[in-house]
């Protein structure tokens, strides 16, 4: 095959692929405010990418990306830990500041749509079906494990959760949400689509709610003072992002090769 | 000019910026499934994708990400012996028995439930104009969108405009399923997914059963006695899936123009 994209593949190849590997890819992400300087696929384009990486590994093939996802309302605790107003409510990245509106999907749709398309790939006799993910909000992670944990008692497939992005130690530290990591991963697959001439000059301190950026600490509660971005997105670079997609491809082939592996001692 | 018309590709500035200078999206939309042994599953939403990327950049707006979903239901008899089966045989859609694999139907009330949703969001966006290109012909693929098409433009601040992707150029009339006009878009768009060497030699006919590909004129209830496909998919050629892709993307942009110019009024 030349490629891994089941949209591409001809039955005979798909079929031929099943028996080889009998896995399939199902990456999922929304089309959410990522910073001014990111795309909206974001999260969806570290999914597909990192899925089709792995898949190059591990064998099996990689369903077209599912740009849907989902996030809940803030609670007072996160917008205060975010320097969000207190008024007003807040779902997910949509801060008050910003210029557009994510497309959320509701969670109990997203749900029924995920449900629906296990339906079918169990169907189709994969063994080993990865649900991709590389939105961090709570409840899309907490829908999609609980799909997997369900599909998987009922069977015959097993269906894996698993993240899109992983960090080694020296990147995880500039982890968040459209910080540097996430800018980083964006500028690899297409630095066309980031554009960091729409953020302030170096230097000058950036604000979580004035942009939508947050770094991993701040969502944990320990915000620098007024709320100014740890490692912001201008330190994103290629080479760094080139080095995450590395590394999280490698990181994803070696869970499904490790579930695969258990699987056929079953 | 936008330096790409793809939504998961552009930055929040650059969509908010289109949508005041055009507020129309496009939502590519078509299943993954059998279209033949020598045609890519991926046949009808690639040609959506490819008819709204065209479409957008000539007229402007944002094309969604492609919406690989699609839904079928079971041969009706009279289709069923039209296409050589009994009439009391069980057939969804495209995948008939001596297929290798099944198509991804995903079945008809969540698809509906899912397109629905994917409709309250864009409206919640503000387009004015949002554009379903449906690559699929499913019957009730295409009655599910065309009513919530109809739903959301009489409830909704939005008008939702349903096409089907190909229009078909004069002197034309292959509306069918894996044969040679959709053999040759794909060969068109995208050649490495075509492969006729999975077909029998020339010469050979090729059974509706067999390969489950039908032609339009056995859809329309006009089978040949034998049920074998007219619109050979070996006939096909790059030349005419370029005439189709070209006079698909002039259609659909005058119903664009047109309906968005009718917003105004």
């Amino acid at each position: 095959m030349n490629t891994v994209q089941m949209e591409y593949l001809r039955p005979g190849q798909v079929v031929e692929e099943k028996k080889r590997v009998p896995v399939v890819y199902f990456p999922v992400g929304p089309l959410e405010w990522h910073g001014p300087q990111s795309p909206v696929g974001t999260d969806a384009l570290i999914a597909g990418e990192v899925a089709r990486r792995a898949a190059g590994i591990t064998g099996g093939v990689v369903l077209p990306t599912f740009y849907w996802g989902v996030d809940s309302i803030r609670s007072p605790q996160e917008k205060s830990a975010l320097g969000l107003p207190e008024e007003g409510a807040v779902r997910g990245m949509d801060f008050p500041a910003n210029s557009m509106r994510s497309l959320y999907v509701a969670e109990h749709i997203f749900a029924t749509a995920i449900a629906a398309y296990l339906d079918v790939l169990v169907a189709q006799g994969y063994r080993l079906i990865v649900l991709v993910n590389a939105h961090g909000a709570g409840n899309q992670v907490a829908t999609l494990q609980r799909l997997a944990q369900e599909y998987t008692l009922r069977g015959p497939s097993t269906v894996l959760y698993a993240r899109g992005a992983y960090a080694q130690q020296q990147d995880d530290i500039t982890s968040g949400h459209a910080n540097q990591l996430e800018t980083s991963f964006a500028m690899a697959m297409a630095q066309e689509d980031v554009d960091l001439g729409t953020l302030p000059p170096k230097g000058v301190p950036m604000r979580i709610p004035d942009y939508g950026i947050a770094d991993s600490l701040a969502f944990s509660g320990q915000a620098l003072e007024n709320f100014v971005i740890r490692y912001d997105p201008r330190g994103a670079s290629i080479e760094q992002g080139e080095r995450l997609l590395h590394f999280s491809a490698q990181q994803l082939a070696g869970i499904v090769t490790q579930t695969l592996a258990g699987l056929s001692h079953q | 000019m936008l330096r790409t018309v793809h939504f998961e590709h552009l930055r929040p500035g650059e969509l908010v910026e289109e949508k005041k200078r055009f507020p129309v999206v496009y939502l590519p939309i078509g299943p993954l499934e059998w279209h033949g042994p020598h045609l890519a599953l991926g046949m009808d939403p690639l040609n959506a994708a490819a008819i709204s990327e065209r479409v957008a950049q000539r007229v402007g707006g944002v094309v969604l990400p492609t919406f690989y979903w699609g839904t079928e239901r079971e041969r009706s008899p009279e289709m069923l012996e039209h296409i050589g089966f009994d009439r009391d045989d069980w057939v969804v859609g495209m995948d008939f028995p001596k297929n290798s694999m099944k198509s991804l139907y995903i079945n008809e009330d969540a698809f509906g439930v899912a397109v629905r949703e994917y409709l309250r969001v864009l409206v919640e966006q503000e387009y004015k104009l949002i554009v379903i290109i449906n690559g699929h012909g499913g019957e009730n693929h295409i009655r599910t969108l065309e009513r919530l098409a109809a739903e959301f433009t009489a409830t909704t601040p939005a008008k939702v405009m349903y096409t089907i992707t190909t229009f078909l150029p004069e002197g034309e009339q292959d509306f069918g399923h894996a044969t040679r006009v959709e053999t040759s878009i794909l060969t068109a768009l995208h050649p490495e997914c075509v492969d006729l060497g999975t077909l029998p030699e020339k010469g050979t006919v090729l059974h509706n059963q067999d390969f489950a590909i039908v032609d339009d004129l056995t859809f329309r209830g006009f089978p040949t006695p034998e049920y074998t496909v007219r619109d050979d998919p070996r006939e096909a050629s790059r030349e005419l899936g370029e005439k189709t892709l070209a006079f698909s993307v002039d259609t659909i942009s005058k119903m664009v123009t047109d309906a968005y110019q009718q917003l105004d009024k």
